[in-house]
């Protein structure tokens, strides 16, 4: 969470500090970024962008009663994908679910791999390789340390 | 619940804030205009309210490591307003939008105001939280489903005010400050630390440490401390949230303890 | 076809199998241009249009074949717009065979769909199958059904 104290608003101005865990701020609070691990990859801009759509589709967008992706949901998936995603890795695919959930998806001539976000911290998992019989199924919640790996393999 | 023998007490550490937080599902059938009724829950109390901008969702994922990338706001329909419940005196406020509740409590006017001490914050969040459950239970039949636990602590150390030679240089107050033999005009900085339960993450620790000044331009050094992360097993309940919470509160004073001087101890009464 | 009886506390289907859809018979799952992704100017269905959305209890919601067509309707047109440019058929006989259940659910005007019923217990693996299954009623421009 961003700091949400209840400094006054003289303290706070002065201070040169994060805001919050990701956003430093100058004298005149405007944002300043830190070191060059944060320089945007082209995988976030995509997938924040894509995310940004999928938060303003109409009510019935599927046909039926289909809601836009939650708030939650979509923070949820970019903090996800920071986590799995090095600066190389490709643009997932990101396709809504009726409930506002969603799915991240990569597919590539080595495998596929479904990320399928059902609320914060719960997402089913679903990988598999071309050149392997046996496909990978499990439920995550917030630790995708296994995941990065294959989402590399797959990708590269 | 009394406080744990093992933990490191202080007398008058040098706390300026604390705030305890939950972040949970939206329940289906609310909506901000509903928000008046929800004040009504702790207006008795906290009788003056202020809207804020909203807190975007957040939440702590583990995996490659990284610096998160900058926190930018999807732009949508309506928004929900943050609105702060405070009390008379203005040093206690509860925040509340359609997926939050926090609580803090904060140094205000003249700062006598004494620090209430976690075990009666925690015991008052607690029952804010099930005062807040049961007004959703009303309108939606559902119960919290808390997803994210945060606490944080903010202290601020006067470096001139009544201090002593030794008291103005910042490395005698906390050791991550020792850099202050390069005589920098300025400091900040930010550490991470993955907290683990069975060899997996479960939370984020983070310090913020640097120099400042406060609202009389006296030089000072801010050092905050926030624990923050999922619940364990997706258990969303009140009861686990407030357990996060203190779990939270043990990690924060012994780092607290950690990274500050002993010199800095005496001066703030450790026991 | 007789109405469903169950209902939760919020007014939705309580999921049951409904004795008057048979195996033979067939349901229809619009595809939105969300439902697609982008293989090299391919499109291709993602397996999330098969899944179910994320409430207690909720299914994924189909329209029922015969009943659009008895009532004089041409499958392919209905509910075919310029959003909604293609559609799947499903077997009703394939989603038993997977332990699923298939209720009609009539959605009530301001946009009524007294065909709509859905299906199920479909968790992703079953979704999977359920993809693999799915043959085109109204292939989407440029898409591929796999």
């Amino acid at each position: 969470m961003t700091r949400t104290t209840a400094f006054s608003p003289e303290l706070e101005s002065v201070m040169n500090f994060k805001v919050g865990p990701e956003v430093a701020t100058s004298s005149t609070n405007s944002p300043v970024r830190r070191g060059n691990h944060n320089r945007q990859s082209n995988w976030y801009t995509m997938a924040f962008i894509k995310l940004n759509y999928l938060r303003n589709l109409e009510s019935g967008w599927d046909g039926y009663r289909g809601k836009p992706v939650s708030e939650q949901n979509a923070y949820f998936a970019l903090s996800m994908l920071t986590k799995i995603c090095t600066d190389d890795t490709p643009a997932p695919h990101i396709i809504p679910g009726s409930g506002g959930d969603l799915q991240i998806e990569w597919h590539t001539t080595k495998g596929d791999i479904e990320l399928n976000i059902i609320a914060p911290y719960k997402v089913n998992v679903w990988i598999d390789y071309k050149d392997h019989e046996e496909e990978i199924e499990l439920t995550l919640g917030w630790n995708f340390d296994s995941i990065a790996e294959h989402v590399k393999k797959i990708t590269e | 619940m009394e406080r744990p023998a093992y933990l490191p007490d202080f007398e008058n550490p040098p706390l300026t804030e604390v705030v305890l937080g939950v972040q949970f599902s939206p329940p289906n059938e609310y909506q901000q205009i509903y928000a008046w009724q929800v004040w009504d829950l702790y207006r008795e109390k906290y009788s003056k309210v202020q809207e804020q901008p909203p807190l975007p969702p957040t939440f702590e994922t583990f995996g490659i490591p990284r610096i998160m990338q900058p926190n930018i706001g999807f732009t949508n329909g309506p928004l929900h307003d943050r609105y702060w419940f405070l009390n008379e005196r203005e040093d206690e406020l509860i925040q509340f939008q359609q997926d939050r509740l926090l609580h803090n409590w904060r140094k205000a006017g003249d700062s006598s105001n004494d620090y209430p001490r976690f075990e009666k914050m925690i015991k008052n969040f607690e029952d804010e939280l099930l005062k807040l459950e049961e007004y959703f239970h009303r309108v939606s039949q559902q119960n919290l489903n808390i997803n994210q636990c945060e606490l944080t602590y903010v202290n601020s150390i006067p470096l001139k005010q009544g201090q002593t030679e030794e008291g103005s240089k910042p490395e005698n107050w906390v050791e991550l400050l020792s850099v202050n033999k390069l005589q920098f005009e300025h400091f900040v900085s930010q550490y991470t630390k993955i907290i683990k339960a069975n060899d997996q993450p479960v939370a984020r620790l983070v310090c913020d440490c640097g120099t400042g000044f406060d609202q009389k331009r006296n030089p000072i050094i801010i050092l905050n401390f926030t624990v923050k992360g999922p619940l364990p097993n997706n258990n969303g309940t009140i009861s686990a949230a407030v357990k996060f919470l203190r779990d939270g509160r043990d990690t924060i004073v012994l780092s607290f303890d950690e990274i500050t001087t002993e010199f800095a101890h005496k001066q703030w009464g450790k026991k | 076809m007789k109405p469903p009886t169950s209902h939760d506390i919020y007014g939705n289907v309580i999921e049951y199998d409904h004795e008057e859809i048979l195996n033979e018979h067939v349901v229809i799952r619009r595809i939105s241009f969300e439902h697609l992704w982008n293989d090299n100017g391919v499109l291709r269905i993602s397996s999330k249009a098969y899944k179910p959305s994320t409430g207690d209890g909720e299914g994924v919601s189909v329209d029922l074949k015969h009943l659009i067509e008895e009532a004089g309707i041409d499958p392919k047109i209905f509910g075919i717009t310029s959003k909604f440019k293609g559609a799947v058929l499903l077997n009703v006989g394939d989603l038993r065979q997977l332990n699923l259940k298939v209720g009609y659910d009539p959605i009530k005007p301001p946009d009524p769909n007294p065909y709509h019923c859905q299906i199920w217990g479909i968790n992703d693996k079953r979704a999977r199958v359920l993809k693999s299954k799915a043959v085109w009623l109204v292939q989407y421009p440029n898409a591929e059904i796999q």
